[in-house]
């Protein structure tokens, strides 16, 4: 048994009204979370099972006080992490990758041009190096203020700015790319 | 001064495109089903360190760690055998750490030097940091990374405390914190605790000024929820 695991025969994760919350308020925000941080379509479900449970077996060491979405991040980034290094060891075959859309399928109400710029950014995100793009992520995307970002993956203040500074430069440098190509007008 | 300041900011389309990716992705038709149930298999049968057949990148990296565990322990066990055997007479003899003699008060050279050296050997002090004598440091526009970490240590201190049911001594770090860090960067965190503390010692007009002065400084914080939350718990 590990630590945070249940004892036997106690309820499982579903039925801790704790994590239920959690998962029903922020499941969306954790798998667009590790989309963002560049984990593939085909292996999406399986990662984010594994956040969860690891949401689940940390959630004693959770402060209300403190925002959830950065902690949430926090044990995204390590997964995912985690699963990057796998694959660069061994890459996706052909059979195992996904196509995009099946994993997006699009709001009714969404627009081509949200859709359009959805692609674009995940594929301007794709460009930047794994540690600047965490910051970027937390910080552009979920608003997440720098003190907040820093403390959330446990790295210093100053460290945190730098980052963040590499990697508008490099998302500014991306999307030109992209332009240049015809993905974005 | 904040890091928006401190770069470039984005352009308006840049600003506009991400504006435009902001929100979420709906989750997959059956998505929210098929994440609980795996969750819950995953808690039953150990989590990641269960590797299953769907997930090839977790059973790799348990196999890794596994790996470097034997490895690491092969290298220390192979590194003890190979000290002891260049080194033979020089294994100590390790006295055992509970030796107290309760009947006597014990005495103040430490018992546990095996021999004293034939001939005097001069003692030399190990050079003592004297934080006094230390030039101050000059305050420059970049935060320091160690007034930072300092900073989260005491209200790491505080919120430890509080969840132990002890506010009083959160709220001590807190006044800590305050006296060393007036101008530092966790003030928002440092104040959206103080609520908290000030709610769980039933001093309910002070956190209620406290969270009004908060609510006033920082509007737009992410902390703005809990201080709201602290001040309706009971």
């Amino acid at each position: 048994m590990l630590p945070g695991d249940p004892p036997p025969g106690s309820p499982p994760p579903s039925q801790d009204p704790r994590f239920r919350a959690i998962f029903d308020a922020e499941a969306r925000y954790v798998w667009t979370t590790l989309r963002r941080l560049g984990v593939s379509p085909a292996d999406l479900d399986d990662v984010t099972q594994e956040v969860l449970l690891r949401v689940y077996r940390q959630l004693d060491q959770y402060d209300p006080a403190r925002p959830l979405r950065p902690w949430l991040f926090g044990i995204a980034h390590r997964v995912a992490s985690e699963w990057r290094r796998y694959r660069r060891r061994h890459p996706e075959r052909p059979e195992e990758s996904v196509p995009e859309a099946v994993d997006h399928t699009p709001g009714a109400d969404e627009t081509v041009a949200a859709r359009q710029a959805r692609t674009a950014v995940l594929r301007a995100l794709d460009a930047l190096e794994e540690d600047r793009r965490a910051v970027f992520i937390l910080h552009e995307l979920d608003g997440v203020a720098i003190p907040e970002v820093a403390a959330a993956l446990g790295i210093p203040l100053n460290t945190a700015y730098s980052r963040l500074r590499l990697a508008r430069e490099d998302f500014r440098g991306a999307v030109t790319r992209l332009r240049h190509q015809g993905v974005l007008p | 001064m904040s890091g928006d300041e401190r770069d470039a900011p984005l352009s308006d389309d840049l600003r506009a495109l991400l504006d435009a990716s902001r929100e979420l992705d709906p989750l997959p038709p059956a998505a929210s089903e098929r994440l609980l149930r795996g969750v819950d298999r995953r808690a039953v049968l150990g989590g990641g360190h269960a590797p299953t057949e769907s997930s090839p990148w977790r059973r790799a990296l348990s196999h890794r760690a596994l790996l470097t565990v034997v490895s690491f322990a092969l290298g220390a066990l192979a590194g003890t055998v190979i000290e002891r055997l260049r080194h033979p007479a020089v294994v100590p003899v390790v006295a055992p750490p509970r030796v107290v003699y309760v009947d006597r008060p014990a005495p103040p050279v430490a018992p546990t030097i095996p021999a004293p050296p034939a001939t005097p050997v001069p003692v030399v002090a190990p050079p003592v940091v004297v934080d006094a004598g230390a030039p101050p440091r000059e305050r420059t526009e970049e935060p320091d990374d160690d007034d930072l970490a300092s900073e989260q240590a005491t209200l790491e201190l505080a919120r430890s405390s509080l969840r132990a049911g002890q506010p009083e001594a959160a709220l001590e770090a807190l006044h800590r914190h305050a006296r060393r860090h007036p101008h530092g960067q966790l003030v928002p965190e440092r104040e959206a605790l103080k609520v908290r503390c000030l709610m769980a010692l039933h001093r309910e007009e002070e956190a209620r000024r406290t969270a009004e002065r908060f609510l006033r400084r920082y509007p737009d914080s992410s902390l703005r929820d809990s201080v709201e939350a602290a001040l309706r718990r009971p």
